[in-house]
């Protein structure tokens, strides 16, 4: 069944995949012609003896980039003689007469915009070109996101929305957010001082997740439940349309693997004395209808009764993953049920299951010397359970002879 | 809605006096349906508004973000609900040093719950950054009221980072969350077995955490990040971790991962006090590039608990336009076959961008559960006829135990806006 349904379609799928990717594989090998291939040219030279904008004449009207933005014969016909055939090597190279190469751009920009109403100077984005020959051959030419980001940022002249300068919102995936450690290793880039996270984020999408979904009060009726979406986990472009926003969209099923794996720390997002119990709040049934109990707890052993049956399975459970039986169980408000068993009512050891490790406590000058609202005194209820009871009675006994 | 414009007449001067107000506004629209018992459900219609609002003046921000949510028809008890993300006014660059937010604003930190109204100064200068917050914890459902209990209900930290040694960043952080339980009356038995009624008040101390981190990277061959987390309520180490990459060629790069934690109990819950263990986490993984476009990632992670372990990999192909990806879970703690592939793309220069998903997950909760499976699609649309309003459009369809055939649809309508005046 498995084999049939799950991994002889999944496994099509990857020789698909894998097919597509290695005839593109080739694609990227193909050396591609620039115009180092069409004239012969120094940007370091004419910078010496020219501006920008008497070469790049179509800059300061264009609004695109896709606009033609490179030289054409008639602006170096002002400098040079370009009807001197006898001269034509000086910048041309034999038999190649082609126009510019110009690439493709998936950016919006507005040249025009920029030079006229906001007067940028070319050098304050394109750095570099004093150095070169070619403008491919200075890595700061194309101006990187991170100049961008000193106007486009929200908080001065010019918002940082994606869709504003890109074309796409698609496939604006940097190399490292697609390295196979990287959500594990986000939070060690995101706490740095000197990231720059914010070139692409702001603040709402680190609350699409971080946000925490905390003290849901809901009862789970009718009227009253836990709705299905939530819009901050939405960011206003298609990539975001996927099945993970921050959980998969049937994550309610399946979340208890991930939960009992530590896949994820929930705790990061949710508080869980509050959150997990609105479903898991009562004996049986699903979570629509009335809550979802887990389901060892309806098997016969799951608790045994007696000081030394050892508890049954829920004991190996709670020692295993007491997170998840305290993201039920520790409500707000409500008395754990742990304590129905686990409760020292005599002051006298070995009469009730066990809850400590060995040793626990010992030597330490916990809260419960000064503080009757310890914890230690919602189970400890012997007469002398409380701040200076009488050494050697009852639970002061258990330590102070 | 008083203390809506209480906010807006003392916000008003600084919106008026505003250099530069940007924001966006998304409007969405979704549908879903509800089993309210076995045999009947329920269609809802729900809409929500949104707005994040930034007004600037010079080095000062007005920041906000709330959303606006309610059912179109049969209103749910707590309809319509307000939810306020962020408001806080934002100083930056003071004396050349300073950075300070001021109101309800993010905070990322293990325990501190993502906001939290009060202060957050920022102080930077050649290398150095030493942070420090203070704060009340929020209301339920981001309501726009503040806690009136501060000295039980707070979150207060900071963090010393420097980065003035060659490619190493130091960091120390120190993070106090209190947050009181509500007090009740609970039964218990005295020594005679008589039940007796007593108040339980647990105080408010839930987690103080001090933590070291250290972040190594050399010529962008290696990566190396370590943090380590102590727990000084209980006095024990709470979590270490230790995240490397080395990028072995131009196209192979190698992960690998390690954490031990001790369970996060709050310090005031009766659970502190349970004899525990404590978990083991070792991953290791690869991505290769096979093509300009394709990076194949692989990895494999295996968990110790007390007495058990639970075994995880994951396997998939990423590319500019989506991924498909395949993860098993086994062992223990549940088994789980996921496989999901997504596709997105862009036509007519950004005008039209098409998506699909489709996720299908058989899974066991517990080696003696039964399987189930749950599958979900996507089918959307994004159309962008400006780069300033676009629409979305997206259904969904659900099969799972509960919901047999679901189907669901999302509508949105997104505005930005950028005015300098």
């Amino acid at each position: 069944m498995k084999i049939k349904f799950i991994y002889l379609p999944l496994s099509l799928l990857i020789l698909v995949f894998l097919t597509v990717a290695a005839i593109d594989a080739n694609k990227g090998n193909e050396q591609r012609k620039t115009n180092k291939d069409v004239i012969k040219f120094s940007h370091e030279l004419h910078s010496e003896v020219t501006d920008c904008a008497s070469c790049h004449t179509n800059v300061a009207n264009s609004t695109k980039l896709n606009d033609r933005l490179l030289p054409e014969k008639d602006v170096c016909a002002t400098c040079h003689d370009v009807e001197d055939t006898d001269n034509c090597q000086m910048c041309h190279y034999e038999d190649v007469f082609e126009p510019l190469i110009q690439t493709k751009s998936t950016l919006i920009f507005n040249h025009s915009f920029h030079i006229n109403e906001q007067k940028m100077e070319c050098a304050a984005c394109h750095k570099g070109l004093d150095e070169v020959e070619y403008g491919f051959e200075s890595k700061s030419v194309n101006p990187p996101m991170s100049g961008c980001i000193t106007c486009h940022n929200n908080k001065s002249v010019a918002v940082s929305d994606c869709e504003v300068c890109h074309i796409s919102t698609v496939d604006l995936i940097p190399e490292d957010h697609r390295q196979v450690g990287f959500f594990k290793a986000h939070k060690f880039k995101a706490t740095a001082m000197d990231n720059n996270c914010e070139m692409c984020h702001d603040n709402s999408f680190c609350e699409a997740c971080h946000v925490s979904t905390t003290m849901m009060t809901e009862t789970n009726t009718e009227s009253d439940f836990y709705v299905p979406y939530s819009p901050h986990k939405f960011t206003d472009d298609a990539k975001m349309q996927q099945m993970t926003r921050v959980h998969d969209l049937n994550y309610r099923f399946s979340h208890g693997i991930d939960a009992n794996t530590k896949s994820a720390d929930c705790q990061t997002c949710h508080q869980v004395e509050t959150f997990c119990a609105e479903c898991h709040n009562n004996g049986g049934g699903d979570y629509a209808l009335e809550g979802a109990m887990p389901a060892s707890h309806s098997k016969p052993n799951f608790v045994t009764i007696g000081v030394g049956t050892g508890g049954g399975q829920h004991a190996i459970l709670a020692k295993r993953d007491i997170e998840s039986c305290s993201s039920c169980h520790d409500l707000q408000g409500a008395d754990p049920n742990c304590v129905l068993c686990h409760v020292d009512n005599d002051g006298v050891k070995g009469t009730n299951p066990k809850t400590h490790m060995s040793g626990f406590m010992n030597g330490s000058d916990g809260d419960w010397h000064s503080d009757f609202n310890s914890v230690c005194y919602s189970c400890h209820t012997d007469a002398n359970a409380r701040p200076d009871g009488i050494k050697g009675v009852g639970f002061c006994g258990y330590c102070h002879n | 809605m008083k203390r809506l414009l209480i906010i807006f007449f003392l916000f008003l001067p600084f919106l008026v006096n505003a250099q530069n107000i940007n924001g966006r506004i998304t409007s969405s629209f979704y549908s879903f349906e509800r089993y309210n018992t076995a045999s009947s459900s329920e269609t809802f219609f729900r809409t929500y508004q949104a707005l994040n609002l930034n007004a600037n003046y010079s080095k000062f921000s007005l920041r906000t973000r709330f959303n606006f949510e309610s059912n179109l028809g049969n209103a749910l008890d707590a309809d319509p609900r307000v939810r306020f993300y962020n408001l806080y006014l934002e100083a930056r660059d003071l004396f050349g040093i300073a950075t300070v937010k001021l109101g309800r604003q993010p905070l990322f930190t293990p325990v501190a719950g993502g906001l939290f109204d009060g202060i957050n100064l920022k102080l930077k200068y050649a290398g150095f950054s030493l942070t420090g917050f203070y704060g009340g914890n929020l209301p339920a459902y981001q309501k726009l009221e503040l806690t009136d209990d501060l000295s039980n209900d707070y979150i207060m930290g900071g963090r010393f980072e420097t980065v003035a040694l060659k490619n190493f960043r130091l960091g120390v952080s120190y993070i106090d969350k209190n947050f009181k339980s509500v007090d009740y009356y609970a039964e218990r038995l005295d020594e005679n077995l008589d039940p007796v009624t007593i108040l339980i008040q647990s105080k408010s101390n839930q987690y103080k955490l001090l933590s070291a981190d250290a972040y190594y990277s050399y010529n962008n061959l290696v990566d190396v990040s370590t943090r380590y987390e102590y727990d000084l309520n209980y006095e024990v180490t709470s979590k270490v971790e230790f995240d490397g990459r080395v990028n072995a060629t131009d196209k192979l790069g190698l992960n690998f991962y390690y954490n031990y934690r001790e369970p996060r109990i709050r310090y005031n819950s009766i659970f502190s006090v349970f004899d525990y263990g404590n978990s083991q986490e070792i991953e290791g993984g690869f991505d290769y590039k096979i093509s300009r476009l394709y990076r194949l990632f692989f990895k494999y992670g295996d968990v110790k608990f007390d007495s058990e372990h639970s075994s995880r990999l994951s396997l998939g192909v990423t590319t500019q336009y989506g991924s498909i990806s395949y993860r098993k879970t086994l062992g223990d703690a549940g088994e789980l076959d996921a496989a999901s592939l997504y596709l997105a793309k862009s036509f007519v220069e950004g005008l039209i961008t098409p998506s699909v998903g489709v996720t299908y997950t058989s899974y066991k909760l517990s080696s003696d559960d039964e399987t189930n499976s749950i599958t979900a699609l996507l089918a959307g649309l994004n159309f962008r006829p400006w780069r300033i309003l676009s629409f979305d459009f997206q259904t969904q369809y659900f099969n799972n135990k509960i919901y047999k055939n679901d189907f669901r649809v999302l509508f949105k309508v997104n505005y930005l806006f950028n005015t300098n005046l």
